[in-house]
């Protein structure tokens, strides 16, 4: 048998080679975390996406109406208090379109399945909150006396107390127009949060003890209300059977 | 090709048993789940494409069980359900990229292949409609179209069949043999001349329960012997429905029936045996305890 001569040089470069095309072969796709996000973004619905632009350009508006008419700390915060019950509204608003045309049933048999898809909504809905708080709270701020911290404090309870309770009414409630129902709840926080107005010693140092409390309370709710949904989904009774 | 595993599950709603110990293999090929109006087929397939959790047993894909699986699982699987769900202003294409994207579709053959798929289910003329637009039997298309977007191992359509017209579904019928020769093919239907046509491999279902499987063939074998045809009058045509499991009555004109029944005995004296058919296996299978 004639005996075949190796060049190691040669066989070196072509293992290089194939190690190469071994590494660049993409045998399966995983959408990176970004990308899955920047996906997702394209099938957002755009009456929610819309209200929160809008809601923005309203801040702006609202905050440079006060700010030209001098208004009191009570009137600031009031105002503040009414748009942080409000933002909530339009993730609930996206969630309520996803369980809305059976396509739960279809969406969890998917590689991203729902728990993936809403954590997507969730962070978009939660950062564009997070940016329509920044700007509400810093413009506040800028015109009251108590400072940043406080002003972050009163307005981020209305913004929890909400949020909490339109996902309960999420869960709670399959059928029908739950958008209405989350809204009229965001109106009913809203006027809530008015309350405490014709009270002034509440927003004062000595009452931030109390506001934390509610905060932490606040944070409970909405804490509990997504465990208890990422439990339903995981579950998945409860899923084929959500439809409107 | 993976195998897929049904080791034992159980499953109930609110306290009433729908799956009851369901044991069962799936290989390569197409398989047919029949059984009646709430036998569990659906809530079967739910657990199947990992939609509900079994409350016992294991579903096996290969040696891993399918919930410890996750999207690995989930990746490998194309799936109809019987409500098939859609966003009402969402053209076909962006429906279909929509769903390419959940399925992890590489961006780069996505287009392509909701294109031949579009294609190959014949709606490529509506890729630009809303979806609200389109009929039953073309949203069933969709359907179809979008269960096999990732070109899955494991196939699963509760009902596909439903809605169609007779062309499409004779369509439908040679497009899933072809499917079945690649990848294992489950399908629900109460529709017994669906699944007869369709499957490699039926299981039948009554009640959450196994009652019967294999093939076509193996099915019949069982009620040989046991299918009768008797020519009879309206009244005693009426009679003998009421004895015997009937599956057919037709009229023959000048007053003669023929009755086809199931029965171990011969039921008329007249009765003559009969080449059995799936259904008559649907028939002695779903309601034993009445021959």
């Amino acid at each position: 048998m004639e005996q075949v001569q190796i060049d190691p040089t040669q066989k070196e470069i072509a293992l290089r080679q194939l190690a190469d095309v071994v590494e660049e072969k993409e045998i399966r796709y995983y959408p990176s975390v970004m990308r899955v996000i920047l996906g997702q973004m394209k099938y957002l619905s755009l009456s929610a996406l819309g209200g929160q632009l809008a809601c923005l350009l309203l801040i702006f508006g609202v905050c440079a109406y006060l700010e030209g008419s001098q208004a009191k700390m009570m009137v600031w915060l009031g105002t503040g208090s009414v748009f942080a019950s409000c933002l909530g509204v339009f993730l609930m608003v996206e969630l309520c379109r996803s369980t809305s045309h059976h396509m739960l049933e279809l969406e969890q048999s998917c590689y991203l399945n729902i728990k993936q898809l809403w954590c997507v909504k969730l962070l978009i809905f939660g950062c564009l909150d997070v940016v329509l708080l920044t700007v509400l709270i810093g413009g506040i701020s800028r015109n009251v006396s108590c400072g940043l911290f406080p002003v972050a404090l009163y307005l981020l309870v209305p913004f929890v107390v909400s949020s909490g309770l339109q996902l309960l009414i999420f869960t709670a409630f399959r059928r029908g127009k739950r958008e209405y129902l989350q809204m009229s709840v965001a109106i009913f926080v809203s006027f809530l949060f008015l309350l405490p107005l014709d009270m002034p010693k509440l927003y004062t140092f000595a009452c931030l003890g109390f506001w934390g409390v509610a905060l932490l309370l606040g944070i409970g709710l909405l804490a509990v209300e997504i465990v208890l949904l990422y439990r339903m989904i995981s579950t998945g009774e409860e899923l084929c059977l959500i439809e409107l | 090709m993976p195998q897929l595993r049904l080791e034992n599950i159980k499953k109930c709603y609110k306290g009433v048993p729908v799956v009851k110990e369901l044991e069962y293999t799936f290989h390569q090929g197409v398989y047919g789940l029949l059984g009646a109006n709430g036998a569990g087929k659906t809530t079967l397939i739910r657990m199947l494409v990992g939609v509900l959790r079994p409350d016992s047993g294991r579903i096996m894909c290969g040696q891993q069980e399918i919930f410890r699986m996750g999207g690995e699982y989930r990746r490998m699987l194309g799936y109809l359900p019987q409500e098939f769900g859609y966003y009402p202003h969402f053209t076909v294409l962006r429906y279909m990229r929509y769903l390419a994207e959940l399925k992890a579709v590489p961006p780069e053959l996505a287009e392509e292949r909701i294109e031949e798929l579009l294609v190959q289910v014949g709606l490529i003329q509506v890729k630009k409609e809303r979806m609200k637009n389109l009929s039953g039997g073309m949203l069933r298309r969709v359907g179809i179209a979008q269960a096999l977007l990732n070109d899955p191992e494991i196939l699963v359509m509760d009902e596909p069949t439903a809605g169609l017209d007779p062309k499409e579904r004779i369509r439908f019928r040679n497009f899933i043999s072809a499917l079945g020769r690649e990848r294992i093919v489950v399908i629900s239907s109460h529709i017994v001349s669906d699944i007869e046509y369709i499957a490699d491999e039926i299981l039948l279902i009554k009640s959450g329960k196994q009652v019967g499987s294999g093939t076509v063939h193996q099915l019949c074998e069982r009620v040989n012997g046991k299918v009768w045809e008797s020519v009879e009058t309206p009244e005693s045509a009426e009679q003998l429905n009421l004895q015997f499991v009937v599956s057919s009555m037709k009229n023959m004109g000048e007053n003669k029936v023929c009755v086809r029944m199931i029965s171990e005995e011969r039921p008329t004296e007249s009765a003559v045996l009969a080449e059995p058919g799936l259904e008559d296996v649907f028939l002695f299978c779903m309601a034993p305890e009445e021959i």
